[in-house]
């Protein structure tokens, strides 16, 4: 079944790494989905650069498995306060992640 | 060789925690209290201009229950980034706190605060010594950029901790610091092993926000061991999960596994993270690697300009399907009131956001199309003066108001402001200027103690 990446896994964050970077948390409680979602390609590097319209070179990508985690690092467009920045503390950039459309078996989803 | 007890009374200095989380920490019988005071996630403002993160009052809460349990059961206590920002303004503040509550409580013990304000001349001698370097992104460090910057602070690592302990220290009142050495530097200095006792930092300096329910003001505890290290939440309403302390190793970091520190980099590809019991949760393979040289990374604000900004909401539908171009509008026609009032020449500039659209996510907005019923308008002056923001801002905001729409006729107000005054001078604004190390000669020379006996 289709769901947004919101309903699949709980931790969807942004937040600044330093003054000059942005990182990004996807984090799963269930280590059948995390290995699903992961080993069927449907979070990648990829994925997020062209969310985001940024080169994949540009992202530093790199999955965590103890903490069924993947994340997601980028250099600020403008540091933390600069005037053209527009959130200091870098949280709240994840918005476009959590309606990525994701499909997983029924089965894999308590309650569904 | 039996654990060394950490405990982490909150995230922040000055964000409270409860008096009876922390009674419970302090029976556990800890080897040392540790606080973070502070981050540069809130940006350059604090730094720049010398204010507290935090108010000096929320500090003084949770400074005289943490001193007198300290005293009480002879902990040291060990506070970094004191005020927020950690530079000689903040350090100072939070000295006189102490120093007040001391006298007030009637204790006795000694103090040492470690300063980290860098000398330009220092940074210049460096950089002539080729003994600095860029962090990601940036160019090499030169002397106009050193002269540049307004205030300079390095971020230190344990040593300095450990130096004041060797001197006798009870409290520690820090500058700009490694969150996680405020926590490793006892655990290190008693001969434990140095991943886990790093990897027990990086989860204390949070306080128990790594636990759940995620909890940033309320105390955390750590039994750091030759093999790994355990963590548990004071709190009986919290647990440390296996899953909870890997995801907050992940926290703030740009990797989730390399966490690098003046000496060296936390590694913790490997970790094991297992349930001791329901609320405890046991880390093994944490693996701290040397750094080749001990490097120490920089920090500085520079002060570009005076900020002045107003917010004002729009109901009218025209407005918010055209934003774009009235944004444009105010622009051009502010562009030409400054050159007639001021010259070609003036300096400002004029940013105006739009609440509803893109302001919270700017270039990176997908959606980038106002679609609710009202849009706010947060214009914001930059300018070499606040009179000269003020003033800028003023131009701003009348054209923002009356500016022209189509299909509408006759002097149009656009705008709610929610408050009068609608301008908001919101004084100075300071940019981050360093992205930069420093190589020092030793770990501590950048980090003068001083000790006083109270």
């Amino acid at each position: 079944m289709i769901l947004p990446l919101s309903h699949v896994a709980p931790v969807i964050r942004s937040k600044n790494a330093g003054p000059f970077h942005l990182t990004f948390d996807i984090l799963f409680s269930d280590r059948a989905v995390f290995r699903h979602v992961l080993g069927t390609g449907q979070i990648s590097r990829e994925r997020f650069a062209r969310t985001y319209r940024l080169n994949e070179c540009d992202v530093r990508w790199t999955i965590y498995e103890p903490a069924l985690g993947v994340k997601a690092t980028i250099r600020r467009l403008a540091a933390s306060g600069d005037p053209g920045d527009d959130d200091v503390y870098g949280c709240q950039q994840h918005a476009p992640l959590l309606g990525w459309d994701i499909d997983v078996p029924s089965a894999l989803i308590p309650g569904r | 060789m039996s654990p060394t007890t950490l405990l982490s009374p909150t995230g922040i200095l000055g964000y409270g925690f409860p008096e009876r989380s922390f009674a419970a920490g302090l029976a556990a019988g800890p080897d040392v209290i540790g606080c973070d005071g502070g981050s540069t996630d809130q940006g350059p403002a604090d730094l720049g201009r010398g204010t507290l993160h935090v108010s000096a009052d929320a500090c003084r809460r949770d400074l005289e229950l943490m001193i007198t349990g300290s005293r009480r059961f002879d902990v040291p206590l060990l506070i970094g980034t004191a005020g927020g920002a950690g530079a000689e303004p903040h350090v100072e503040a939070m000295r006189e706190i102490v120093v007040e509550i001391a006298r007030q409580r009637r204790l006795h013990f000694s103090l040492a605060t470690i300063r980290s304000d860098v000398p330009p001349t220092y940074l210049h001698e460096r950089v002539d010594a080729g003994e600095t370097g860029p962090l990601d992104g940036a160019g090499p460090l030169d002397h106009d950029t050193v002269d540049s910057c307004d205030r300079i602070v390095a971020v230190m690592g344990a040593e300095p901790y450990q130096e004041c302990l060797r001197r006798g220290a009870d409290v520690v009142i820090a500058g700009r610091s490694s969150d996680t050495a405020i926590f490793a530097a006892v655990p290190l200095l008693k001969g434990g092993a140095a991943g886990p006792s790093w990897h027990a930092g990086k989860i204390l300096e949070c306080g128990a926000a790594a636990a759940v329910p995620m909890s940033a003001t309320d105390c955390m505890l750590a039994w750091v061991g030759p093999d790994g290290f355990d963590v548990e939440p004071c709190s009986p309403a919290q647990a440390c999960t296996p899953i909870s302390i890997a995801a907050h190793t992940m926290y703030e970091n740009e990797s989730p596994y390399l966490l690098v520190e003046p000496s060296g980099t936390l590694d913790t590809r490997n970790c094991s993270f297992t349930s001791v019991n329901s609320r405890r949760t046991r880390v093994t393979g944490s693996a701290f690697v040397p750094a080749p040289r001990y490097s120490v990374k920089l920090e500085a604000a520079r002060l570009i300009g005076y900020r002045t900004f107003c917010i004002g909401v729009s109901h009218d539908p025209v407005l918010i399907a055209e934003s774009d171009r009235y944004v444009d509008a105010v622009r051009t026609e502010v562009a030409a009131r400054v050159a007639a009032t001021w010259g070609e020449a003036a300096e400002y500039s004029l940013n105006v956001r739009q609440i509803g659209k893109n302001a919270g996510m700017g270039p990176l907005e997908p959606t980038d199309k106002a679609t609710g019923h009202e849009i706010g308008l947060l214009i914001s002056v930059i300018a070499p003066t606040q009179a000269r923001a003020d003033a800028i801002l003023a131009m701003a905001r009348t054209q923002a108001l009356h500016g022209e729409l189509p299909g509408r006729e006759g002097l149009l107000s656009n705008l709610a402001f929610p408050f009068a005054p609608s301008d908001v001078p919101a004084g100075p604004v300071h940019v981050f200027a360093l992205n930069h190390v420093v190589f020092p000669e030793s770990p501590t020379e950048l980090f003068p103690i001083h000790a006083e006996r109270l």
